[in-house]
């Protein structure tokens, strides 16, 4: 995945309430967010908390160092792309289905947001860094709460399909570990990845 | 308040909307209706506040509306100046050129189409001729648009770029208030904006609450002494509801009143309880109080976390206008599990005690279904009224994990609808609805700031769930009513009075109808393609009397959607002649729809 570092920063710079989570975000922008590893995720994840506990300008200066630290035991960015993410793109593909009938006339069926808020691009960004939630969270919610005509309604797979979904059009990696309950614990929704859509 | 879409298909809404809007059309041509073309361009966003080539209302227009306009408003017949008219909230206009003996003749004057299609409920204000209203939210942008009210052409319109929004129910704005030469806009991103009512232009802007966290803006400001008073929406977040009041020349908070009680919610739990302002206050000039309705308490439906009564959620509550300070309250629900909001406008009156005395009340037509009279000088309860909806015997039963099937329904008894007032019947005509819902508890009371908290869930009971409306007729004197339509579908949207003897309201089919005052016997119909679901006013221009309303559907009942403004009028020409030999009356198969009007007899003390 392309890195806009210029865009990034200043994205970042404007976004106050997050400013500690400068470096954390940089980092992972920096080595890719393709990385699909759990076990790279969580070595990225560690060394972009180092990093985020750190004055700003220190921070700045210590990111290209960091990145490079990060980046050299992963392979590059276009091979993670095809490893193990938080699901798998057929997940993703059937959640869109089930989106487009369930969930896109409250949201919009490019996930913008209409009535119902944004699930992808910055508005979301923006929700999940303001919430901190996590996906298990994000599950939780969905699976209990939506559709809003009918909570509840969906089967357990179709949530989760659901889920897989609204990660893709996020930007989160998918990969050949199928998204279930047992592994939403292990999906990091922050730092966003940045899509395209985020950078716009 | 938490909306509750309905079930049926959006393809067949939209194949009713426009289906209705042909009808529209062919109705229409024949009497000149000036069907105004929407722009089919938006503008582009290089600012939160845009009127690209805006011209400015008449200079001969008086677009100043003083305090003592204000103030005078009820005795001014000719203009729709504040929310409710006047700042009693009755929506009633003596303007009576319109009535129950020539009513069949009422016919479309213009038909406006603002562009923006979605859940439509705002309410037009009239000023000396010029049409100030809000559309819904369509793509992140709003439009505050000023239009001749006897033509409906567009004079300006302003796009507004709606920044984060998180919103229960539909993408909905219920309209501009006016004051000092200004028109004041609460967005759905809260906001609160000040525009120059002559061309659009931006006068100031500041931010109520942090829209990130849930908090948004669905109401008309109320403008008094100065101030620019708005409440919060958002009762479905975490969050602590709130009144504030603003400088109206420059936008700094006056004052602040929170609405949770620390006393009577366990723990930290008032510090995001609930209890949002949605609906437009009114106001006692006289003694100087602001009078609103505050919802539910959150969590929505389950109380487990927030032990007490919860004040002040679901309350009618009076405050000190100049200070902010609490005056007195009363509580429909305690300890709410039910999202039984008291939401409806509270409205000014006055009616007799059980001895007979005339007292100054405020009542307010809840969501459980009574409708609430409270005396004016302290908060006590006069009388509660019959109920105008159903109601089941699992009322007031605590959601289960099973689930409880529970009449009325977490969307009322009455909604956000403004009911109105005839001072001709001391009656007060309330919109609502019958939706049987099943409340089952799921133990989602886990707070995640920004998110959703709503404790628990409900959905229209399936096959044979009760799903339909009442428009009733309630008598302030007695608490009886004195006669009932019953709607096939939910009533959502408002109503209005006249001094024709006639009341207004809306269908979610589209039919926009009006009944005598005094009998309920329905007199008029017209289909306006989309649903009818926001509150309809009466003004006059150039000795013209009119009827307006918005016909853009509703999201929280899935109506059909539009985008129109009607407005109705008798033919320029009417004569009594005229008007018996071009009965739109005619047309229409009043006998099924006379045999929903229950007729009671109506009782005196």
């Amino acid at each position: 995945m392309r890195c806009d570092r210029a865009n990034l920063l200043r994205q970042n710079r404007t976004d106050h309430s997050n400013r500690n989570t400068v470096g954390a975000r940089a980092v992972n922008y920096l080595i890719g967010m393709a990385s699909t590893n759990i076990h790279a995720h969580a070595a990225v994840r560690s060394i972009a908390t180092s990093v985020s506990k750190q004055p700003f300008p220190r921070r700045l200066v210590c990111l290209p160092f960091c990145a490079v630290i990060a980046v050299l035991p992963f392979t590059v960015p276009g091979a993670l792309a095809a490893g193990t993410g938080d699901y798998t793109s057929a997940q993703g593909m059937a959640g869109q289905k089930i989106f487009n009938q369930s969930c896109s006339s409250c949201h919009g069926s490019d996930l913008q947001g209409q009535a119902g808020p944004a699930l992808a691009g910055p508005a979301f960004a923006k929700s999940l860094q303001f919430s901190k939630m996590s996906a298990s969270q994000l599950y939780g919610f969905i699976s209990k709460q939506m559709p809003a005509d009918d909570p509840g309604s969906l089967t357990e797979d179709q949530y989760l399909r659901v889920l897989a979904y609204i990660l893709s059009k996020n930007g989160y990696p998918s990969g050949q570990t199928r998204l279930s309950k047992d592994t939403l614990s292990q999906v990091v929704l922050l730092p966003y990845p940045g899509s395209s859509q985020a950078r716009k | 308040m938490l909306y509750k879409p309905s079930t049926s298909s959006r393809s067949t809404s939209r194949r009713l909307a426009i289906g209705g809007a042909v009808a529209i059309l062919m109705c229409t041509s024949a009497q000149s209706v000036l069907a105004q073309t929407a722009s089919s361009t938006e503008e582009q966003a290089s600012d939160l506040v845009s009127s690209p080539g805006s011209k400015s209302v008449p200079s001969s227009a008086n677009v100043d509306v003083s305090d003592q306009a204000m103030r005078s408003a009820t005795d001014d017949p000719k203009d729709w100046l504040l929310h409710g008219r006047d700042y009693s909230n009755q929506r009633y206009s003596p303007l009576s050129q319109i009535n129950t003996h020539n009513i069949g003749s009422l016919v479309p004057a213009a038909l406006i189409q603002t562009g923006m299609t979605a859940s439509f409920e705002t309410t037009p204000l009239v000023i000396d001729g010029v049409m100030y209203a809000t559309t819904p939210i369509v793509n992140n942008k709003m439009k505050i648009i000023a239009y001749n009210a006897a033509t409906g052409a567009r004079i300006w319109e302003t796009t507004y770029d709606v920044g984060t929004q998180k919103l229960c129910c539909g993408p909905v704005n219920r309209g501009v208030s006016a004051g000092y030469g200004n028109l004041y806009v609460a967005t759905s991103d809260a906001n609160l904006l000040a525009l120059n009512a002559k061309d659009g232009t931006k006068v100031w802007q500041t931010n109520i609450a942090d829209p990130q966290a849930g908090y948004s803006e669905t109401m008309t400001p109320q403008i008094y002494d100065g101030m620019v008073i708005v409440g919060s929406s958002g009762g479905e977040w975490p969050l602590r509801g709130f009144v504030a009041a603003y400088d109206a020349k420059t936008g700094k908070q006056v004052w602040r009143w929170d609405s949770t009680d620390p006393n009577t919610f366990e723990g930290d739990s008032w510090k995001t309880g609930g209890g949002m302002v949605w609906t437009t206050p009114a106001i006692d000039t006289k003694r100087g109080l602001i009078i609103f309705a505050v919802g539910n308490p959150n969590p929505d439906l389950d109380g487990e976390s927030r032990k007490g009564d919860n004040l002040y959620t679901d309350s009618i509550v009076a405050l000190d206008a100049k200070t902010g300070k609490l005056a007195w309250h009363y509580q429909e629900v305690k300890h709410d599990v039910w999202d039984y909001d008291a939401v409806s406008n509270v409205m000014l009156f006055d009616t007799k005690d059980d001895k007979g005395n005339t007292v100054p009340a405020a009542g307010e037509a809840g969501k459980v279904g009574w409708y609430f009279i409270v005396n004016r000088e302290n908060g006590k309860l006069i009388r509660k009224s019959e109920p105008f909806v159903k109601m089941n015997s699992n009322m007031f039963k605590a959601p289960t994990k099973d689930g409880v099937d529970i009449l009325p329904g977490a969307n009322g008894g009455a909604e956000w609808t403004p009911p109105a007032y005839s001072p001709k019947t001391d009656d007060v005509y309330v919109p609502a609805m019958d939706q049987l819902m099943k409340f089952t508890s799921d133990g989602s009371t886990e707070t995640v700031p920004g998110t959703m908290r709503l404790g628990s869930t409900f959905v229209n009971v399936k096959n044979n769930g009760v799903q339909d409306g009442t428009f009733s007729a309630v008598n302030v004197d007695t608490g009886k009513i004195d006669w009932q339509y019953k709607a096939p579908q939910p009533l959502i949207g408002g109503a209005l009075a006249t001094g024709g003897d006639l009341v207004f309201t809306g269908e979610g089919d589209g039919w926009f109808d009006a009944f005598n005052a005094k009998t309920g016997q329905k007199v008029w119909r017209y289909n306006l393609g989309a649903g009818v679901n926001a509150p309809p006013i009466s003004y006059e221009v150039n000795g013209r009397q009119y009827i307006a309303v918005a016909a853009g559907g509703n999201f929280q009942l899935n109506y059909p959607r539009g985008d129109a403004i009607a407005l109705f009028a008798l033919p320029e020409e009417t004569t009594a002649k005229h008007a018996s030999n071009w009965n739109w009356r005619k047309i229409f198969d009043f006998a099924s729809s006379q045999s929903n009007t229950k007729q009671v007899k109506r009782v005196t003390n």
